[in-house]
């Protein structure tokens, strides 16, 4: 068996020739190693798939929103400035929805974010933002949108440093639900 | 998915057996065996699934062919003979075309069973349970890793890391996918 980090290098690409060639005839060696090997080939896949199906769910996301743009995935867009709240919905045949949300992101470390409903307020630490962008995009796949009822959705962004934590901005989505 | 838990000695012992004299047993075993191993190693390589499935197929024949003829030098080195087969015959297609053809077409009906051998296919409504369980950041970069076909220094730039950084999430994010799809808890 080899080490699952040496195979990820592997289907990433990131060995050096020597390394790679080593690898390969341990694999021709060993099925098992081979079975993660074409798994981690095939998340790839995978991920190309779900992402056209309208399955993948991200925050901060502003690079992949432009490709998936210009793949024409992206049904709805909404531009949310902080405290403005936009009503929003959904149709039949959405892929996915898109809200930019603004904020001054210069010398910010860390962006929190939360999504309160009526059932509940989730919190995501950590995630990745694009400080020039002067955007926050939450990436929603459409087919989850169309479950919802008619309700108000507030969004929440949090610079976090070793000071503590502050609002950056609060944006509101007054969601109609899905007529279909 | 089944993983093949493979003894490299069962398939010396498997090509001792085939170089002894005819027995296709012990060939249909050892094909079976490792189609899956050389479709990966193709797939890693032409980056195509029919051209992967082709080149296992090639590489065997050559294998029994070399076995059956006594010219396998180090059949307890089997996986290096089988290496150097993957790769001339890789060279070799990029000069001929219509040799491998005319193999195939020779060879490939009796590769029809072992050419069945079911692909790793990842369950996909698992790993987008496994992809929302991801922490924000490794599900970003593990999305423009895919989606954009972006390198680690524009990724960095996206997300805010070093590429050193993007290189080290990729890597736990992929470990977390594997480990979530096999153990099922997504």
């Amino acid at each position: 068996m080899i080490a699952l980090d040496r195979l990820i290098a592997l289907a990433l690409g990131e060995l050096d020739p020597a390394e790679e060639s080593e690898v390969d005839e341990h694999l021709l060696a060993c099925g098992e190693c081979t079975a993660t090997v074409e798994r981690l080939l095939d998340i790839g896949h995978a991920v190309h798939e779900l992402a056209g199906q309208g399955s993948l769910m991200l925050v901060g996301a502003g690079p992949l929103v432009d490709r998936l743009e210009r793949a024409g995935l992206v049904s709805r867009t909404y531009r949310i400035a902080p405290g403005q709240s936009v009503p929003c919905t959904v149709g039949a045949a959405d892929i996915y929805s898109v809200a930019h949300l603004e904020a001054d992101l210069s010398g910010v470390r860390r962006v929190d974010f939360l999504r309160g409903s009526p059932f509940g307020t989730t919190r995501v630490e950590d995630i990745p933002f694009e400080a020039a962008r002067g955007t926050v995009s939450l990436l929603t796949p459409s087919a989850l949108i169309r479950t919802f009822p008619s309700m108000h959705f507030t969004l929440t962004l949090i610079a976090v440093d070793a000071d503590g934590e502050r609002v950056l901005g609060e944006y509101g989505l007054d969601h109609t639900s899905f007529a279909g | 998915m089944e993983i093949r838990r493979d003894d490299p000695s069962d398939d010396a012992e498997l090509a001792h057996r085939v170089a002894g004299g005819r027995d296709p047993a012990a060939e249909a075993e050892l094909c079976g065996r490792l189609y899956p191993r050389i479709r990966a190693y193709g797939l890693r390589h032409l980056r195509d699934a029919a051209g992967a499935a082709d080149l296992a197929q090639t590489v065997l024949v050559v294998l029994i062919v070399a076995l059956r003829a006594g010219k396998v030098e180090e059949v307890d080195r089997l996986a290096a003979f089988v290496m150097g087969v993957c790769r001339n015959t890789l060279l070799d297609w990029r000069k001929s075309e219509r040799r491998r053809r005319i193999l195939l077409e020779e060879f490939g009906p009796s590769m029809a069973e072992v050419s069945t051998v079911a692909t790793a296919r990842v369950d996909r409504a698992r790993l987008a349970a496994c992809v929302e369980r991801l922490p924000a950041r490794e599900r970003m970069v593990v999305a423009l890793t895919y989606l954009a076909d972006q390198d680690s220094d524009e990724i960095a730039r996206a997300v805010g890391l070093t590429p050193g950084n993007v290189r080290v999430v990729r890597h736990r994010a992929l470990r977390h996918l594997h480990e979530c799809l096999a153990g099922g808890a997504a």
